[in-house]
């Protein structure tokens, strides 16, 4: 198979795992993708942003297991704590977990903590008195232990944070936004005072929701300044194509068309892999499958009201975003869905069939609606849909036909 | 022989042995389900299964069989350790959760899982607990997998804020150490809401309800489980696979509900499966869905009321009127129904409408609302009549396949299902398949004192066909009492013929009466012990003959002798299956003549009530030839009409 052999791995059939925690080897098609991010992070700190099961965790499992050389990493999902000191106490934990000599390196904290410091576990980190222990001081304590125990053995260390969005959240609820500020200039402080430590932030939701209702309350720190945006997409059509096939043949489901098979599921769910896993999830095995049998139930399932794919969100979040454009944004979205791809002047008059609509006002819509993830620009100038799925979604909610 | 128990509402207390044997078309994903843990005990796969199905449909026979599977496969138990929670209890906070899995593990291996653990945790701080109590467990587990199963899944997300999601899914992306199977009554929001925690997680997959050949697998099953050889033996009858089909129709494939209604089938002394029916919804099926309908949240209680009392699909817009509510919280609570299983749903271009999905639950309610046992009694007579086509089946089965009763039997079958379709086209058809032998040839062979009665039979059922071509009713009718009188077998298929004939005769002649006394003659020809559809059917046919103008007389006469003989569900039947003639389909002024007579002139027979709406519903149908008009039927009716009517499902 030209997939197995283009990435050097044996031929495989795998399992489908929509959503699950897939065995790093199984985590197809990221390789390039993840060389880059090791490549950026030489220099710079990673925001990692992207629509939701796009696999952002996977690939910070990925990289946790196979760790660039030179790298120690730890990787936490930040989702589950509720204050900054669990926060906090995490960091230090993970911290003295990985590095060579595990607690003893940790001078700065032993100082602060005395003897027995850290040892029991509970909730948060606590002084000898038994008073809990402040947690920038932990922090700062940690990276400070960190910087040094790296140093000695010319390695570097990179925290993999999943769900700092949540974490944030929680912490605003819990302790206020003051506390949650704070957290969040921490981290950016920390950051660039340690050459020697890296951070790869992500989340299920964008850190910019939340640093959006930060800033109604006056929040004017800036902590992914000087990070580096990374947008992982997709998969290269190839590689999910590949991924495709062995799910099929891990499932033992017939086709008439392998090859015709696998193509249209990664091209129809837009080449991600998530969708590739939960179509073929959905899949009986009673059946030999045809494009067009797995057109039809790609359809009912997106069509079917009570479905658990949720692209409706698409549409329910337009209001939220786009207030007053929100007819402007439908009209594009619809104009996008039925043509595939359309040049700024064919948006202009579709659109212009519909509503007046100035240029610049188009424009501004069409540049919000591609950072929002719903639609991209490419190279040569044509603005279609970001995930080809919800194209395809929007056409059947909508009652919207494709034209050839 | 101990008669093994089947614990209906608790399947998790039956014998895992009798669970494995009853099972029924699940095979395959429980198998799939199996391969996905074997993965996650020997891979870093970690795989989150939610099974989703209403109640009753066989997700905690699942769970149980998992749990089975894993325990005997010696290899696989080495590495898994499963935590299989108590269903009712739910959690409100992770660390309870946690807790519960802690003490399920340490009651099945309390060497591995010491319950002092859980115990130094008590009266700690919750986050100092929570974070020791999840070392803990993490250390313990080793190098195992964590096989937690969870049913109610839903319940537990009721009660987690969405902070406690984000800690339960945290905890598990940290440390993958469990592989999840878990049951819901339905989608909910905490996995299928894009912007919660848990959106996506769980690979989830729909257990449909049983077809009626999936059901009859498993009560066959149960049969041979219990030693029941009165339900075996009735199953393989066509009177038992009748009664399961009436089942089917109202419990719409709930397993739950066909284990609990299989007396139904089983007894074949019962007379009359209705009063049996009526006690049983009286017993046990009332609690079962008060108890359904106390488990949702109370504007979706309320919603469920009202989709009880209307008879039809209605709009968002009636139910939200109806509950003096927006349409904007009735609509969300129908899609949360649906998930759930309650609700059914017809999109009729941009409008879309709802109904109770399961036809039971609105009769069960009816009849408990209104102090009534009238529309379940209905209803469920009229079904019992309407599935009884097998009867001529069992008749040509006696016979030896391609013997010449078998195919005079498979000629009838033939031929009524050609009345079905095709009526009045059955005048082209043409007599038995052989070869033609004229008017003379056929004379000379019934004069002849040297012919056997069976070449006289076989002669005279010929030119009773060449009568009925030419349309001479008089010697129509002389032939076919001549066959009908014959000294011939009575399941002979002749005979039946003969009075089929003769009674098409009299119609043609305006001899009503005499027609109509050939009903319970057909009837008892076809070893029927009371007048059935079939033979009405044949009656009915004749009748679309006539003239509009000449229908009142014969309609009215026979409505006379129905109710006389107690048969109105049988000419209902009768009625509604006539429906399915392509000709009178066709004939947009013939049904409504048809439909006109019959709705003055039966009106005020209980009886007749279901099959009348049927016919009007269905006159309306093919006159306006708007699908809509189907919609005014409940769901149970409808999809028999529409069956009939052979009207795809996808028309809306």
């Amino acid at each position: 198979m030209v997939f197995a052999k283009r990435l050097g791995i044996p031929l495989k059939t795998i399992r489908t795992n929509p959503g699950g925690q897939l065995d790093p080897s199984e985590i197809l098609g990221r390789d390039e993708l993840i060389q880059r991010i090791w490549n950026v992070l030489e220099g710079r700190c990673v925001y990692m942003n992207d629509l939701r099961r796009i696999g952002k965790t996977q690939i910070m499992v990925k990289m946790k297991a196979e760790p660039a050389p030179g790298w120690v990493c730890v990787k936490r999902d930040l989702g589950r704590f509720h204050s900054a000191e669990e926060f906090a106490r995490s960091a230090f934990e993970d911290s003295a977990e990985v590095l060579t000599g595990g607690k003893t390196v940790m001078r700065k904290m032993a100082d602060l903590l005395g003897q027995a410091g850290g040892l029991e576990i509970s909730g948060v980190i606590k002084l000898p008195d038994g008073s809990p222990a402040p947690w920038k001081e932990v922090l700062q304590r940690t990276f400070q232990d960190i910087s040094e125990s790296v140093a000695k053995t010319n390695q570097r260390m990179l925290f993999l944070w999943d769900e700092v969005p949540f974490l944030i959240d929680n912490i605003a609820k819990r302790q206020g936004e003051q506390v949650a500020m704070e957290v969040l200039d921490a981290i950016r402080s920390f950051t660039q005072d340690f050459d020697k430590i890296r951070v790869l932030l992500t989340g299920s939701i964008g850190l910019h929701h939340v640093l959006k209702s930060l800033q109604q309350k006056g929040y004017m720190g800036s902590p992914l300044n000087r990070m580096e945006l990374v947008r992982p997409g997709p998969l290269d059509p190839n590689d999910a194509i590949g991924l495709a096939s062995y799910l099929l043949q891990g499932e033992s489901i017939r086709t008439d068309d392998h090859q015709a098979c696998t193509q249209f599921i990664a091209s129809s769910v837009g080449n991600v892999p998530f969708y590739i896993h939960k179509l073929i999830s959905r899949l009986p095995k009673s059946e030999t499958y045809s494009v067009q049998r797995l057109g039809q139930i790609l359809d009912s399932e997106l069509a079917d009201l009570n479905n658990d794919w949720d692209l409706e969100h698409y549409r329910v979040r337009l209001g939220e975003y786009y207030r007053e454009d929100e007819p402007l944004a439908l009209a594009i979205l619809d104009a996008v869905a039925v043509q595939s791809k359309m040049n700024f002047d064919r948006v202009r008059s579709a659109v212009a069939n519909q509503m007046t609509v100035g240029e610049e006002k188009l424009r501004t819509v069409l540049k919000l609606l591609c950072k929002d993830h719903y639609l991209e620009h490419s190279h040569d100038g044509l603005y279609q849909y970001y995930i080809a799925v919800i194209a395809r979604w929007w056409r059947i909610s909508r009652d919207l036909k494709e034209l050839e | 022989m101990t008669v093994s128990r089947l614990h209906q509402f608790s399947p998790q207390r039956t014998n895992p042995d009798d669970l494995e044997s009853i099972l029924v078309a699940r095979a395959s994903l429980l198998e799939s389900t199996m391969d996905k843990i074997r993965s996650s005990s020997t891979t870093k796969n970690r795989y989150h299964l939610l099974f989703v199905g209403q109640r009753g449909i066989g997700k905690t026979h699942m769970v149980a069989l998992i749990n089975r599977r894993v325990e005997l496969d010696k290899k696989l138990a080495s590495k898994v350790r499963i935590a299989w929670l108590n269903e009712d209890e739910t959690s409100s906070r992770f660390l309870h959760l946690l807790l519960r899995i802690y003490r399920s593990l340490s009651a099945r291996y309390p060497d591995e899982f010491p319950i002092q653990d859980v115990q130094s945790v008590l009266g700690m701080a919750a986050d100092d607990a929570l974070a020791k109590l999840s070392k803990v467990l993490v250390q313990r587990t080793k190098n195992h997998t964590i096989l937690l199963l969870i049913e109610n899944l839903d319940a537990h997300f009721a009660k987690f804020s969405v902070e406690e999601q984000r800690s339960w899914r945290g905890f598990m992306q940290d440390h993958p150490i469990f592989t999840t199977v878990a049951t819901a009554q339905g989608l909910f929001d905490g996995v299928k809401k894009h912007d919660e925690p848990f959106f996506g997680f769980f690979d989830t997959h729909h257990l449909q309800p049983l077809s009626v050949e999936q059901t009859a697998e498993m009560l066959m099953k149960i049969a041979v489980l219990q030693d029941h050889s009165a339900l075996q033996q009735m199953l393989n009858t066509p009177k038992g696979q009748s009664r399961l089909r009436v089942i089917h129709f109202l419990a719409g494939g709930n397993p739950r509900l066909y284990v609990l209604l299989s007396e139904l089938i089983a007894d074949d002394t019962l007379d009359d499966v209705v009063d049996t029916f009526e006690a049983m919804v009286d017993q046990q099926l009332t609690s079962y869905y008060q108890e359904r309908l106390r488990w949702l949240a109370p504007l979706q209680q309320d919603i469920v009321q009202v989709l009880c009392r209307f008879r039809s699909a209605v709009s968002v817009k009636q139910i939200a009127e109806e509950l003096f509510t927006t349409n904007q919280s009735v609509s969300s609570q129908l899609k949360e129904l649906k998930g759930f299983g309650y609700v059914a749903f017809t999109k009729v271009g941009r409008e879309t409408r709802y109904e109770l999905a399961e036809p039971l639950m609105r009769l069960v309610m009816q009849v408990k609302e209104t102090g009534s046992h009238q529309p379940l009694s209905l209803l469920v007579e009229f079904l019992q009549a309407w599935f009884d086509r097998e009867e001529l089946e069992r008749k040509r089965g006696s016979h030896v396949r391609e013997s010449t009763s078998w195919r005079y039997f498979e000629s009838a079958i033939d031929t009524y299902d050609q009345f079905l379709k095709q009526w009045p086209e059955l005048e082209r058809l043409d007599a038995p398949k052989k070869k033609p032998r004229t008017i003379e040839e056929l004379n000379a062979i019934i004069d002849s004192p040297e012919t056997s009665t069976d070449k006289k039979a076989e002669a005279l059922s010929d030119r009773a066909w060449a009568w009925y071509e030419t349309r001479d009713w008089h010697k129509l009718v002389s032939d076919s009492t001549l066959l009908i009188d014959l000294d011939i077998n009575s399941d002979d298929f002749r005979k039946p013929l003969g009075v089929w004939f003769r009674q098409r005769g009299w119609v043609s002649l305006g001899e009503f009466s005499k027609a109509i006394d050939d009903i319970p003659v057909l009837s008892s020809l076809l070893g029927e012990k009371h007048v059935s559809k079939h033979s009405l059917s044949f009656f009915l046919a004749a009748l679309t003959t006539l003239d509009s103008a000449s229908l009142d007389v014969p309609v009215g006469l026979l409505l006379e002798r129905v109710v006389k003989l107690g048969v109105e569900s049988e000419l209902g039947a009768a009625l509604v299956e006539l429906l399915g003639c392509e000709m009178l389909q066709k004939w947009a002024d013939m049904i409504k003549t048809w439909n006109a007579v019959w709705q003055r002139l039966g009106a005020n027979i209980p009886g007749l009530v279901v099959p009348l709406r049927l016919l009007d519903t269905a006159s309306n149908y093919l006159v306006t030839e708007r699908c809509e008009c189907l919609l005014k039927l409940p769901l149970e009716e409808r999809k028999l009409l529409m069956e009939v009517l052979r009207v795809p499902n996808d028309s809306f």
